[in-house]
């Protein structure tokens, strides 16, 4: 059985390793991004099942990352949101062909899990 | 026979010659060339001397013998309004020869022409018999009679801190507050200033007109004296108001209209008391001369002690004529003084100590003093802190204190307390509002807060009191105490700021960095600044009044501008506007600040509060706010990502799955978080700690750490993030942080920075120290997200054998402090926040 495939996008390196340690002890296979561009960039290149998203970043932030991979070719793996109390504000309008999930942070690594599976298995 | 009448008739007089004299005293009439009148003043028997008109004033020495005959009569007070040129006002020293205090009402004309230096218009009594109004208990604000309509209220209440006393007094009037006409018409006069023991004497208005909520008719001129009378009447029997015309025949018809209302009585019936003596002594001698004449044939005996006993009855009956007429004098004094009421009662001293205190409580005087007087020698203090009997010697040191300035006291006469006539025995009272204040101007009244803030709530404030205490009469009905308190203050409070906005904030306004105005709004002074402002703006500030300059400088109406010049004295709060109007290359921000205590006189003398109006550069200003604002940003944003990485390892570390590996790789991760944390911190602590010229980060920007001092600045004042014990300044604050840390340990450092960090997060930290004779002991504590429960846990038990380098140090002290005999308590959770609190004995 292929392992489920996660894409980590966040700025925090330090997050970033500690999420994809917590995913990886549970069978993920999990590839890490620090940034918008740089996470569109791989998802060109490989196909995911999730994409865990934080919004607030560098370069390329979480909102111009979800109105950038609706123009890629091919199908848009689900993705988590993790938006900060701030960034809760943000309104995510512009999804339109996206399947999005949002989650508030911080978020232990637990709830994330559980969200990311909840993800996979589908409605 | 003849013999017998004159005998008879000689011995009557000269048995009646006292009474005879005293009635020629003060019977109303022209005594040489001054016009001599026994009134009633806020019901004491006050003597008014004036000279008569069409004659020429006489020498000083007559006025001298005249007042030395007045007072021989034993009123309570001799009032002297000089004539026209003001020869003949009394020196003061004549106060010093008499038993009776001697007033003199001064006109503006007079007191100029005395005291060139007078500040103000409206009429004065001399300073030197000031002391003399607590004993006849002034009426209080409106009381003041201004002669040619002058500006009676602000000129009282402007001065109200000056000990200036002022009054009114108009016979027609018989002791009630008096107003001039035109000064309602003015607007100098509030109309809710109008109550019902107001009376307004002075010509009707021109146009007829009057104020719409004045409760009155208006009467203008000329109007057929039967409707005059009706009117007038009409007004006396709703009780509330008087209104005299200038004209002598109107002024009669109005007198015999306040007759046959009841209201004047008192002089009418002292003349005609007189004439009733007149012509009593006229009757009783005639009667002597009958009986004598009926006697003559009896002897020569029975004929002396028949006229001798005639004589002695006929002096009996003129006495106790004269004694009914005092006695019914007083009692109409009495009707007067409570506006028609028949009864009336002397307070104790008590009583109006009780009074004085529910009054302050029931209008919401937190701190307050009250002067009580019973004697002119002899006052009581009713204060907040309790009643203080005050002897003359405590007496002169407030007055040398109120007259100092800083921390002194300032008078306001108040209405008048004139609730009956005293029988000589009893203690009369008279009250006056003390306010305690700083400078001339800045009265400092402690009161429930948005009840009395600014210039307009503050008088509102002294007005209620005044209002409130002259609704202490006994005979008051309760109904008017309620609406008193309950309607009309609020109703004052809002059309005096109005009022004040108008008096003050419109004519009292200077600047320091625009402009310095004149009373009226108009530049006195331009400054370089200004007249750039003015250059670039293609505008001549000098040819505007002020409402219109920060109109034209905001873009805001000039009508909306009164109204933030009129809140701003309600509240006193700064105002900063917008100035979208200045076509310049700076930022501008117009700044709108009240100065209550302004007293420097710089180039204008400043007798009130002074709005100050700064024009700020404000581009300097902007931009460290923006820096502000991201360095707040990047440091929350960086703490919230090391916090939760934080989390996400004990939330690990909890799984008992983990393997030895897993564990030690989070372990790590924790440490670096640690490192980074601290790393963060340093850096913050530097930029934010570091007073210029005393080293610091240098790798941090200049420009950072000043902002950093900025928000850390503004956190202090604001306690938006830090809610430093506020015992503790920021020097000192940084200087237990550092202190705490050189003494304890890095570890305790680190763990005082994570309370600091943990405080950035819109949290609070408290840093404080606490020596007793044998423990120092040093607490951080924050209450922020804080760490999680199982890491403090560790800390505190000393058994962090697996955490990270950093807090195994905290562990370590943690033991060593126990072992010690002392304690390291650490509290936390995700609500609470942390606070590490190590004491340690000073042994160690």
């Amino acid at each position: 059985m292929t392992a489920n495939r996660v894409l980590l996008i966040d700025d925090d390196e330090m997050v970033r390793e500690l999420l994809a340690l917590r995913l990886d002890t549970k069978g993920y296979e999990t590839v890490q991004a620090p940034d918008g561009k740089a996470g569109l960039a791989r998802l060109r290149e490989e196909a995911f099942d999730v994409v865990v998203l934080d919004l607030l970043m560098p370069e390329m932030d979480g909102l111009a990352f979800l109105s950038a991979v609706q123009g890629l070719e091919g199908a848009v793996p689900p993705i988590l949101v993790l938006s900060a109390a701030r960034a809760e504000q943000v309104k995510l309008s512009d999804t339109d062909g996206l399947h999005v999930e949002t989650l508030r942070k911080p978020a232990s690594a637990g709830v994330i899990l559980a969200a990311v599976e909840k993800i996979l298995k589908g409605p | 026979m003849f013999r017998v009448a004159v005998i008879a008739l000689a011995l009557s007089l000269v048995l009646s010659l006292p009474a005879l004299r005293t009635a020629m005293d003060i019977a109303n009439g022209y005594v040489a060339a001054w016009l001599v009148r026994w009134d009633a003043v806020y019901g004491e028997d006050v003597v008014v001397v004036t000279p008569a008109a069409g004659r020429p004033e006489p020498a000083e020495a007559e006025l001298r013998q005249l007042l030395a005959r007045l007072d021989a009569a034993g009123p309570e007070a001799i009032v002297v309004v000089p004539g026209q040129d003001a020869r003949t006002m009394p020196p003061a020293s004549y106060g010093e020869t008499l038993t009776a205090p001697v007033m003199t009402v001064l006109s503006e004309r007079d007191r100029r022409a005395t005291d060139p230096e007078a500040p103000r218009d409206g009429i004065a009594v001399r300073p030197d018999l000031s002391r003399w109004f607590g004993h006849l208990r002034p009426a209080g604000p409106g009381m003041l009679l201004a002669e040619s309509g002058r500006p009676a209220f602000e000129t009282l209440v402007a001065d109200a801190d000056q000990e200036a006393w002022w009054i009114g007094y108009l016979p027609e009037a018989n002791g009630l507050p008096v107003f001039y006409w035109n000064d309602v018409l003015d607007g100098h006069i509030p109309a809710e200033f109008l109550s019902d023991r107001i009376v307004v004497v002075g010509m009707a208005a021109q146009d007829g007109a009057a104020p719409p909520d004045l409760r009155f008719a208006p009467v203008s001129q000329p109007v057929p004296a039967a409707t005059y009378v009706a009117q007038s009447l009409q007004a006396l029997q709703d009780g509330r108001l008087l209104m005299a015309p200038g004209t002598l025949a109107k002024r009669v018809i109005i007198l015999l209209a306040a007759v046959q209302a009841g209201l004047i009585l008192v002089r009418l019936r002292d003349r005609a008391g007189a004439w009733i003596y007149w012509v009593a002594t006229a009757g009783i001698a005639g009667l002597a001369v009958l009986c004598a004449l009926a006697a003559q044939v009896m002897f020569p005996v029975t004929e002396a002690l028949v006229a001798f006993s005639i004589a002695w009855f006929a002096h009996r009956v003129v006495l106790d004529a004269n004694r009914r007429r005092r006695q019914r004098r007083q009692l109409l004094r009495a009707d007067l003084a409570t506006a028609g009421s028949l009864r009336s009662r002397v307070l104790s001293g008590s009583d109006w100590t009780r009074r004085v205190e529910d009054s302050a409580a029931s209008i919401g005087l937190t701190g307050y003093s009250f002067v009580l007087h019973d004697r002119p020698w002899r006052q009581r203090v009713v204060a907040s802190g309790g009643a203080i009997q005050m002897t003359p010697r405590t007496r002169r040191a407030g007055a040398r204190n109120g007259a100092g300035g800083e921390g002194g006291t300032a008078l306001l006469p108040l209405p008048s307390t004139d609730f009956a006539d005293a029988p000589p025995d009893e203690e009369f009272w008279c009250v006056r509002l003390r306010v305690t204040g700083g400078r001339r101007g800045s009265w400092i009244i402690r009161c429930p807060e948005g009840l009395l803030s600014g210039s307009g709530r503050r008088r509102a404030m002294l007005i209620a009191a005044a209002e409130r205490l002259l609704s202490m009469h006994p005979d008051v009905p309760e109904r008017q105490l309620r609406l008193t308190l309950d309607e009309q203050i609020e109703n004052r409070t809002r059309v005096l700021a109005h009022e004040a906005a108008t008096l003050d904030a419109l004519m009292h306004i200077s600047s320091t960095a625009l402009a310095v105005f004149d009373l009226v709004g108009n530049f006195v002074r331009e400054n370089e600044q200004m007249r750039e402002i003015g250059r670039q703006g293609d505008m001549d500030f000098s040819k505007l009044s002020l409402v219109e300059t920060v109109a034209i400088l905001t873009k805001i109406d000039a009508t909306v501008v009164s109204m933030i010049f009129s809140e701003l004295l309600t509240d006193g709060e700064s105002r900063r506007l917008l100035t979208p109007g200045l076509q310049t290359r700076g930022s501008y921000v117009l700044r709108l600040s009240l100065d209550l205590g302004r007293a420097d006189s710089g180039e204008m003398e400043a007798l009130g509060p002074i709005v100050l109006c700064e024009l700020l550069d404000v581009t300097e200003s902007e931009r460290l706010d923006q820096a502000r604002r991201s360095v707040a940003e990047f440091f929350d944003q960086q703490l919230r990502n090391d916090f939760e990485a934080i989390d996400l390892v004990f939330e690990m570390l909890r799984d008992p799955a983990l393997s030895d590996t897993i564990q030690a790789q989070l372990l790590d991760r924790m440490s670096a978080i640690i490192t980074r944390m601290t790393r963060r911190m340093e850096t913050f602590d530097g930029a934010l700690w570091s007073l210029p010229g005393q080293g610091g980060n240098e790798v941090v920007p200049q420009e950072l750490r000043r902002a950093l001092d900025e928000a850390c600045d503004s956190m202090l004042r604001e306690g938006r993030f830090f809610d430093v014990t506020i015992d503790y300044s920021r020097p000192e604050l940084l200087s237990l942080v550092r202190a705490g840390a050189d003494e304890l340990t890095p570890a305790l450092r680190n763990l005082g920075k994570l309370c600091v960090a943990d405080a950035m997060r819109d949290s609070v930290v408290r840093v404080s120290v606490t020596e007793t004779p044998g423990t120092v002991e040093t607490a951080f504590s924050s209450r922020g997200p804080g760490l999680p429960a199982e890491l403090v846990d560790a800390i505190a038990n000393g058994s962090g054998a697996h955490l990270p380098k950093e807090l195994q140090d905290i562990a370590t002290i943690a033991s060593e402090a126990r072992r010690w005999g002392g304690a390291l308590s650490i509290e936390t959770g995700l609500d609470e926040g942390i606070t590490c609190k190590l004491t340690l004995e000073k042994v160690l």
